[in-house]
């Protein structure tokens, strides 16, 4: 049975500009996004009674302040915390407040500003005493022994990943450079400039084994998605498969479930297992059903585990099968067509829902996939939705 | 802001740091399984309900990773650039990270190594730390 039977939708997309720039208020980030949605859904702001928003203060808006700002009265709200993960939670909330009838029209907002306030991990970074969370970080950190910030543990998963595995690190080139050339044919992307292999491999060493280019950039920006009950619009994009963040001693935000990482047992998932899981099941689709991609990009290696975790190959395949295009603009499979959260801007993925939104309408211009009926969110952590083109 | 490198020291956690403060350490196990785990819980994650005894263990296992940093986070770190995060497996299943002061002299993973808990000024509790000669 697809998601929520079919019956709910993605009725407009919206974004502010991306950039890093200090003395930008996350609130006019906000308003753009909101503005540009509600346009694109063809509403008035009146219209909206939910509010779902993703990152809050303190660098993003919490609900109450995009409510109060904006004009908004919504009867009902939610917030997830002030990290990434929950891209497609939020719209899952959504989509089932507008089916259980809590709501009609929700307005599902990432708005953030990291420009500033340093790195995560730094003394002037908000985020700073997560490092000495009880039981040890959201990323892993461990401050006091010198593990002070989110990438130490993708570094290290990665380690696990080429020594269990037996590949080159190298081969993680074609993730960067490949978003990056998509990055090029998209007008709001941040990074857009030509990055070759050499350039990669020159880049600032941060945390080995990965480097400055294997990591997004600090971002500025929002997004905002629209749900409704489908069938409002005939530019709809409808949400068939949907599946929530796993958690537990085998998750690892930043590894594949079973790489052995921290806590974590030795057992991948198979491909069988991969293929079954609820967000293919409720859309009725396969890994090879699905024309255009999105994956959660923070550090670079963790497309490669999406990809695992999702079936598109088998574990421990995919450093290897994405070489030579294949997740290309032209290839087998394109990922993340506007540049991703490495280039096109750090949004927690959000950059990559709306291109999928944008892609099924068919409106991509020089990235648009041919035929791209089926679009396929997901992250390492379990968070997905497939969206499919509407009737109209 | 300051920059205190200070880990959650409660009544969760104290008998780690009790044991840490004599240079041993002691990890809770499940009493009914006899299992190690990490990080502490009040019930053991094996068993509903089950009882958590904290055991010393040989501080020692198998290297599995190391994470070398070549950027500081912080001031305090500055100075200790290069320097290594190691993945240890101290009992099975159950992986320790410890600090590497040098990781360019550190052994490959899937060496057996030492741990051991030093006390550098940086920090204002014992750091479990890849002992190296």
């Amino acid at each position: 049975m697809a998601f929520l039977e079919g019956k709910t939708a993605i009725t407009g997309v919206g974004a502010s500009r991306f950039e890093r720039r200090p003395g930008a208020s996350v609130l006019e980030f906000a308003g753009d996004a909101l503005d540009t949605a509600l346009a694109d859904a063809g509403l008035e702001k009146e219209q909206i009674d939910g509010l779902v928003v993703q990152v809050g203060s303190p660098r993003g808006a919490d609900y109450d302040t995009v409510a109060l700002t904006f004009g908004l009265s919504p009867s009902y709200c939610g917030q997830t915390w002030a990290h990434g993960r929950f891209a497609a939670s939020v719209i899952i909330q959504a989509a089932m407040a507008v089916s259980a009838g809590l709501a009609t029209r929700v307005a599902c907002l990432m708005a953030m500003k990291n420009s500033d306030i340093g790195r995560m991990g730094e003394a002037d970074n908000p985020f700073y005493y997560e490092q000495f969370r009880e039981n040890g970080g959201p990323h892993g950190e461990e401050g006091h022994i010198g593990m002070s910030s989110p990438i130490a543990g993708a570094a290290m998963g990665f380690d696990l990943y080429c020594r269990r595995y037996g590949f080159d690190r190298e081969l993680l080139a074609e993730i960067p450079l490949t978003f990056r050339r998509h990055a090029q044919l998209t007008d709001d992307a941040v990074m857009r400039a030509p990055m070759t292999a050499d350039d990669y491999r020159a880049s600032r060493p941060i945390v080995d084994p990965l480097r400055l280019f294997d990591c997004s950039p600090v971002g500025d920006g929002a997004v905002c998605v629209i749900v409704e009950t489908a069938g409002a619009n005939a530019r709809e994009v409808r949400i068939t498969g949907a599946q929530g963040m796993r958690a537990g001693r085998n998750e690892f935000i930043f590894a594949p479930a079973g790489l052995g990482m921290a806590q974590q047992s030795h057992r991948r998932r198979t491909r069988a297992e991969a293929c079954s899981q609820r967000v293919y099941e409720m859309a009725a689709a396969r890994p090879e059903d699905i024309d255009v991609l999105g994956l959660y990009d923070s550090f670079s290696p963790l497309p490669l585990y999406a990809l695992e975790d999702f079936g598109f190959c088998d574990a421990g395949e995919a450093l290897g099968w994405i070489q030579g295009g294949r997740i290309g603009l032209g290839g087998d499979l394109p990922t993340n067509t506007s540049g991703g959260q490495l280039s096109q801007a750090q949004l927690n993925g959000w950059g990559q829902i709306r291109e999928l939104v944008v892609q099924l309408r068919g409106e991509a211009g020089q990235r648009q996939v041919a035929r791209a009926a089926r679009a396929m969110w997901a992250s390492v952590g379990g968070d997905a939705l497939i969206l499919e083109r509407g009737a109209g | 802001m300051s920059e205190r490198l200070t880990p959650v020291v409660n009544d969760l956690s104290r008998p780690f740091w009790d044991a840490a403060a004599e240079g041993r350490l002691s990890l809770p196990h499940c009493a009914e399984t006899g299992r190690a785990f990490w990080p502490p819980a009040p019930t053991s994650p094996f068993r509903a309900a089950g009882a958590v005894e904290w055991r010393e263990i040989e501080a020692a296992g198998m290297l599995l990773s190391i994470a070398v940093y070549r950027r500081a986070f912080q001031t305090v770190l500055k100075d200790l650039v290069p320097y290594g995060i190691a993945l240890v497996e101290v009992a099975p299943g159950v992986r320790l990270l410890g600090h590497v002061e040098n990781p360019d002299a550190a052994p490959e993973p899937g060496s057996r190594v030492s741990l051991c808990f030093a006390h550098p000024q940086w920090s204002e509790s014992p750091v479990l730390a890849l002992e190296q000669s």
